[in-house]
């Protein structure tokens, strides 16, 4: 749970550094007493405009946190050298000092350090104004921000343009937006400040912070920066850890819940750092469990989890925030493990205190765990056995055999066939992929040799992925899309608004496959070969720039004449690498809950945080440790009590959806119910011109006509996005089952019911066969004395079968993974 | 002399390099100096095989009959044939306009008629092709050679003949007004013998000069047409300069706010201001320049006044309310007229000096001419693609011209609003223009020049750079005299071709 930067996504400890030393200088803390930290650890002032804002937190025994900055004394020891006012420490004159916070009969200190009291640095337009557009939200998209401004002023949409934004502010509309004369009249202080009348209301009254930004600027003469203006290496948001207690009060009476003020720094790359709360943006991922005001305040609302994204200028941070139900905790009980997982997903249910539900009977582990691995149910025979199976070790041994059955390549393959927008049935690809995956090549030789492929479409098969050959953008997209699980497709137009990813990065990272080339085989026209041209740029859209490869979140490689493909894919998949492993860990992970720790999967983002990065982390490191054998994670995964969870909510759990403390339920996909139902009535389908028998889940291509399919939302792999798969149920899909001729048409024509009552005379036993068949489990008691009783009073005992079969096949139960 | 056959087309005599799209035209007015002066034979083709054709003995000099008479067959049927047909000719010719055969480029295609004999500047074939106008022709391909454009030209020019024995063609309508520039129609109304031209400031109340640390852009420029006197834009004042010293002459009061706009009436008896208070209330404001006496002043709407013209009669007031022209009486203040036209900021208005026809520009690039008896809308002037920045009318009224953000000076003819030429004057946009009476013209941009062009658009002179970007400019009633604002605040005023200017100063400071 650390906040997470721009500059060093993954860098964990960043702010826990400062706060550790000033533990261990409040000293004595009693098991019990709450935990006293003041943030931030250590105070350099640097310049007479220079201030930092100091907050005091209180961490409770149960791990809630409380904001005691209110109450806590501040007092520099040397009081020349720095006063406070309104909790911000102001310099006054160079010293070393300490600043001793004292609150509830505890006493900190904070080293200070003052440096340069009497300069005054200059406000620069990039570091200081266009901070103040943002968060005065001039510039967003619906303001100045829209692609034709507002009334002839239009600024670029979150600040993506700060050279452009400098010239339409001062040179655009030459004598109307600034007026070096008399500063303060200047529209650029009159409008926003609403001392005239501005469409967009007041953004900030005179006396703000922002405000006094943009007069001090204006009073410089609206200089442009010169060249060597440092800039923001990162940003750092504190406390390290909110877990603020809700809305407490009963319903039509609601009380507030707790809240804390947050305080965020930036550093820049000349080494100083700045206290930026008053100019950043705040915002909340999930206002029904926390809001955050205008001046960073979060305050608690009803229990659940939010993430507090703070955007300075055009970097961005983020920090968790957990809410607890207010009042005493109730005692939390002592869970049994299965592995890592459960450890790690246990933890953060503790925090949330939310009790998981209990593990699963067998029959359910049977269905899920089949429909999860192989995409199809257990057979009659097969559930018997493993009923009946009496060693400790029977789940796990299941999962061991499932994995090596042709039809778990079948259901990954699938899976990245549509990733890859796999669109030919010819050429190989699939066949390629296939292959690898019944080979179990490890992923990242799979994706290295996938990226760096090269020759013609038909001799080397993943040549193919680069059909989009010379769209370096879209292959820049897909891939980190696929591969990081990232979309950047904003950060074409303007830097992400809600991640760290800005123009500079989109088209850095699309250079990478910027001298990739095409040409027809002459010997055989219908092949295409994909070669590296050795040349050939990606230029930046509004300086026209040549832009050097760069890594996504990561350094400037040198290319030393290699093709910059291999040099990308050598740190797209190198275990030091912090996309690719987690990336493939969460996929796996959705795989088996319907829902990543990231979700969606391919959406990492600042603003969508994984819901246990903990548990990520592990997954990922899991994975590199086995050479990216998926199969071995899978068994992981398989194993944790987190997987084998029941449906049924405990009290606590009922509204959980991110962490994993009870099964959900999951519409079956497009294929797999397909080939389930062909399962359970035994009758297959003919999928376009494939032979009979052959399964919707091995289908190399989605263009083949399907209503089914289509009606059940399959991918037809236009994009890379998994939003292509749709397991929404609606409405044509009931219609579709209830009167549609895919379920009712094969009842007709397979012989499941003859067989059965051939070898079932009884109709308990009938009943009994046949819940199996489609159920995976047997009637419950209930169900079977009634449906006998039905079957014994009907006088035709075919046409209740039919009937019984048909409502099977048409239940929710059948039709969902639960 | 005039006979010669062609002239080389880029014969530039000042040596400046001419600006870009226009560069042709530009060169075919200064064509007949050339002539005059029996400048130039350069070294291409054409001019060879016309030497070898027409021999010395068939030296004729008469306008209208050119010594080797340019026809339709001999000439322009095989230039047409190698550049044109591919898509004007055929069985579906480009916008119906079929070159192949003479009686069908007489035709003219769906947009009518392309040549008027004796006027290539208004034939729209040789616009294209000359790249004057867009669409340039041939698409997407260089210009056609020198040699075939003048011969073009040249067959326009000597009638459209069909073949060697034909009977030039004559147009009814009137040439081109760009070659002939008109005495200006006004004069200032009392020249006193002895004394300096120009109304001058007598006896004003006196105001000091409001001032401020630093310097703002000015974007309030007039000089009277009469006299050397400079007006700039102060701190709710207007200030009165003389360009010869940069002394201050006089200080008028304006404190509805900040001038955006000053001018000068034609005669140069009366200064007025367009301005106000931003984001609150606008104001247009006259001033009688010998008295220093307010004339008139106008309140409008809840912004500032960016463009306001007064009618040469001085009775009627134009100016921007937003969208809105407006048409004051001043003696009443009233409203009489609310021309609603313009979908963006009205920013540039001008009166001919006549007072019959009305330019209204605004910031989206649309630009208007109005006839101003029954206030009707006389053309849409279409061409200019970002926010027009100022119009100025040639003093004789035949002729306006308008700048843009867009970076071209555009000229119209004033009785229909035709276009009559454009061409590249600053890159990055042109922020002010005027005219002298002669019909030369002057602009600022951003690219931090001042330069002045001919009627033709051939760049005469080049000012700066400055600093930073040009603002504004103004010319004075001394001839060659050229007075220059600036983003910083600073004033400038140049002398003749000289490189550094005779006078800088800042208001205000």
């Amino acid at each position: 749970m650390s906040p997470r930067s721009t500059t060093r996504p993954f860098a964990a400890f960043r702010s826990g550094l400062c706060v550790a030393l000033l533990l261990a200088g409040a000293g004595g803390v009693v098991a019990g007493e709450p935990a006293i930290r003041v943030y931030p650890g250590r105070v350099v002032l640097e310049g007479a405009a220079d201030r930092q804002r100091v907050i005091v937190q209180a961490v409770d025994a149960d791990g809630r946190t409380r904001d005691l900055t209110s109450r806590a004394r501040l007092v520099p020891s040397l009081p020349d050298k720095v006063r406070i006012v309104n909790g911000m420490l102001e310099p006054l004159a160079d010293g070393t000092l300490e600043l001793e916070v004292s609150v509830d009969g505890r006493r900190l200190q904070v080293p200070v350090t003052v440096r340069n009291a009497a300069a005054r640095a200059p406000v620069r337009f990039g570091l200081d104004v266009m901070p103040v557009l943002t968060k005065g939200g001039c510039n967003s998209g619906s303001c100045h921000g829209a692609s034709r401004g507002q009334r002839g002023f239009r600024l670029s949409v979150f600040g993506f343009d700060p050279t452009g934004d400098y010239f339409r502010i001062t040179r655009e509309f030459v004598g109307r937006r600034i007026d070096l004369a008399r500063p303060a009249a200047s529209l650029l202080l009159t409008k926003p400040s609403e001392q005239v009348v501005h469409g967009g209301g007041q953004r900030f009254n005179s006396d703000s912070e922002m405000y006094g930004v943009l007069l001090r600027w204006l009073k410089q003469g609206a200089p442009r920066d010169p060249k060597d203006v440092p800039r923001v290496k990162r940003l750092e948001v504190f406390p390290s850890e909110v877990v603020l207690s809700g809305a407490a009060g009963v319903e039509g009476q609601p009380a507030a819940g707790d809240s804390h003020r947050l305080v965020v720094r930036a550093h820049y790359d000349d080494g100083t750092d700045r206290d930026v709360t008053g100019l950043s943006v705040f915002t909340s991922t999930n206002t029904a469990a926390a809001v955050v005001s205008f001046e960073g305040v979060v305050s608690g609302q009803q229990r659940g989890e939010s993430f507090v994204m703070v955007m300075y200028g055009e970097n961005n941070v983020g920090l968790p925030v957990i809410v607890v139900p207010a009042g005493p905790a109730a005692e939390f009980p002592v869970l049994p493990v299965a592995n890592r997982v459960d450890e790690l997903i246990h933890g953060k249910l503790r925090k949330l205190r939310v009790v998981p539900s209990k593990v699963c009977d067998d029959s359910t582990f049977l269905r899920r765990v089949f429909l999860d691995t192989i995409g199809l149910l257990p057979g009659p025979s097969e559930h018997a056995r493993f009923v009946a199976d009496k060693r400790p070790d029977k789940r796990k041994r299941l999962v061991d055999e499932l994995l090596g059955r042709p039809e778990f390549t079948d259901l990954w393959v699938m899976k990245w066939a549509e990733l890859l927008q796999v669109r030919n049935v010819k050429g190989g690809f699939f066949g390629w992929l296939r292959k690898q995956y019944l080979a179990n090549v490890p992923m990242d030789r799979m994706v290295r040799e996938l990226l760096t492929a090269e020759g013609g479409f038909f001799r080397d098969p993943p040549a193919q992925y680069f059909r989009q050959v010379g769209k370096p953008k879209i292959l820049a997209e897909n891939l980190a899309q696929v591969f990081m699980g990232t979309r950047i497709q904003c950060a074409q137009c303007h830097n992400h608004p809600f991640d760290r990813w800005t123009m500079n990065d989109y088209y850095g990272f699309a250079a990478f496959f910027a001298q990739l080339g095409s040409k027809r085989n002459w010997e055989d026209t219908r092949e295409q070969i994909v070669f590296n041209k050795g040349s050939g740029e990606v230029r930046h859209p509004i300086d026209d720039r040549v832009m050097a490869p760069k890594f996504l979140g990561g350094a400037v490689p040198r290319l030393a004449g290699r093709d910059r493909r291999a040099v990308l894919a050598e740190w797209l998949t190198s275990a030091k690498n912090p996309w690719f492993a987690r990336n493939l860990a969460n996929i796996a992970w959705a795989q088996y809950f319907g829902r990543g720790i990231v979700d969606e999967v391919d959406d990492v983002r600042l603003s969508n945080p994984p819901s246990n990065p903990e548990l990520l982390d592990f997954l990922a490191d899991h994975l590199v440790a086995d050479g990216y054998d998926f199969r071995k994670l899978i068994r992981t995964i398989t194993r944790s009590h987190a997987y084998q969870r029941s449906t049924e909510p405990t009290p606590s759990n009922r509204g959980d959806q991110r962490n994993f403390s009870h099964a959900e339920f999951r519409r079956l996909r497009a294929e797999v119910l397909h080939d389930c139902l062909c399962q359970a009535t035994g009758v297959p389908s003919r999928l376009g011109g494939f032979p009979l028998g052959t399964r919707a889940v091995q289908l190399p291509v989605a263009s083949m006509s399907s209503e089914f399919l289509n009606t059940f939302g399959r991918s037809n792999r236009e994009t890379v996005c998994s939003c292509e798969v749709d397991v929404q149920p609606n409405l044509s899909q009931a219609l579709h089952l209830i009167n549609g001729s895919t379920t009712w048409g094969k009842i007709e024509r397979g012989d499941v019911l003859e067989q059965l009552m051939t070898r079932h005379d009884d109709p308990g036993d009938f009943i009994d066969a046949l819940y199996v068949r489609c159920l995976s489990r047997r009637p419950t008691t209930v169900e079977r004395t009634r449906l006998v009783a039905t079957v014994v009073a009907a006088p035709d005992r075919a046409e209740i079968y039919q009937d019984l079969f048909w409502a099977l096949l048409n239940s929710k139960e059948f039709l969902f993974n639960h | 002399m005039f006979q010669a056959g062609p002239v080389p087309f880029s014969s530039a005599r000042s040596g400046q390099p001419a600006p870009r799209p226009v560069q042709d035209s530009t060169v075919l007015q200064r064509l007949v100096l050339g002539l005059v002066l029996g400048l130039g034979i350069g070294g291409n083709d054409l001019n060879a095989q016309t030497v070898t054709r027409q021999g010395p003995e068939k030296k004729k000099t008469s306008r209208n009959t050119p010594a080797q008479k340019i026809n339709f067959r001999d000439h322009v049927e095989p230039v047409f044939r190698r550049r044109c047909i591919g898509c004007h000719g055929g069985g579906q010719p480009k916008a119906d306009l079929d070159l192949s055969r003479y009686v069908a480029v007489l035709a003219g295609g769906s947009s009518g008629v392309v040549l008027i004999p004796g006027d290539p500047l208004q034939s729209r074939l040789f616009l294209l092709v000359s790249h004057a106008e867009e669409p340039h022709m041939p698409p997407k391909r260089p210009r056609l050679p020198k040699a075939e454009l003048e011969l073009i030209r040249q067959w326009i020019d000597g009638g459209l003949l069909a073949t060697k024995t034909s009977r030039p063609r004559i147009s009814k309508r009137p040439r081109s007004v760009l070659s002939q520039v008109g005495p200006p129609l006004r004069r200032p109304a009392r020249p006193t013998p002895g004394d300096q031209p120009g109304a001058r400031p007598r006896g004003w109340t006196p105001v000091a000069a409001q001032t401020a640390s630093r310097g703002r852009a000015v974007v309030a420029l007039a000089a009277s047409p009469w006299s050397s006197l400079v007006a700039v834009g102060g701190i709710e004042q207007v200030l009165v300069y003389d360009a010869a010293d940069g002394q201050l002459s006089g200080v008028l009061p304006f404190p509805e706010g900040r001038p955006h706009q000053l001018a000068f009436s034609a005669d140069g008896e009366v200064l007025w201001a367009a301005g106000g208070e931003a984001g609150v209330a606008g104001a247009v404001v006259g001033w009688n320049v010998r008295s220093g006496r307010r004339l008139f002043a106008i309140a409008d709407g809840d912004d500032v006044v960016l463009g306001a013209a007064l009618d040469p009669s001085g009775k009627r007031l134009a100016l921007g309310s937003d969208r809105v022209v407006r048409i004051v009486d001043i003696s009443s203040g009233k409203t009489t007229h609310r021309l609603a036209m313009h979908t963006d900021w009205v920013v540039a208005i001008g009166f001919s000096p006549d007072g019959r026809r009305l330019v209204t520009g605004d910031r989206g690039g649309g630009l208007v001419l109005w006839e101003t008896r029954q206030w009707d809308r006389v053309a849409t002037l279409t061409g200019h693609r970002s926010a027009v920045t100022g119009v100025a009318w040639r003093p004789d009224g035949r002729v306006v011209a308008s700048a843009s953000r867009d970076g071209t000076v555009r000229q119209w003819e004033s009785e229909g609003g035709r276009r009559l030429r454009n061409w590249m004057a600053h890159e990055g946009g042109v922020m002010g223009i005027a005219c002298r009476g002669d019909g030369r013209l002057a602009t600022v941009g951003r690219d931090r020049l001042a330069r002045t062009w001919n009627q033709a658009g051939a760049r005469q002179g080049e000012f700066g750079p400055l600093g930073d970007v040009a603002t504004r400019v103004a010319l004075v009633g001394v001839p060659g005299w050229l007075v220059v604002g600036d983003w910083t605040g600073d004033v400038r005023v140049w002398r003749g071709d000289k490189k550094s200017p005779a006078a800088q100063w800042r208001p205000g400071r």
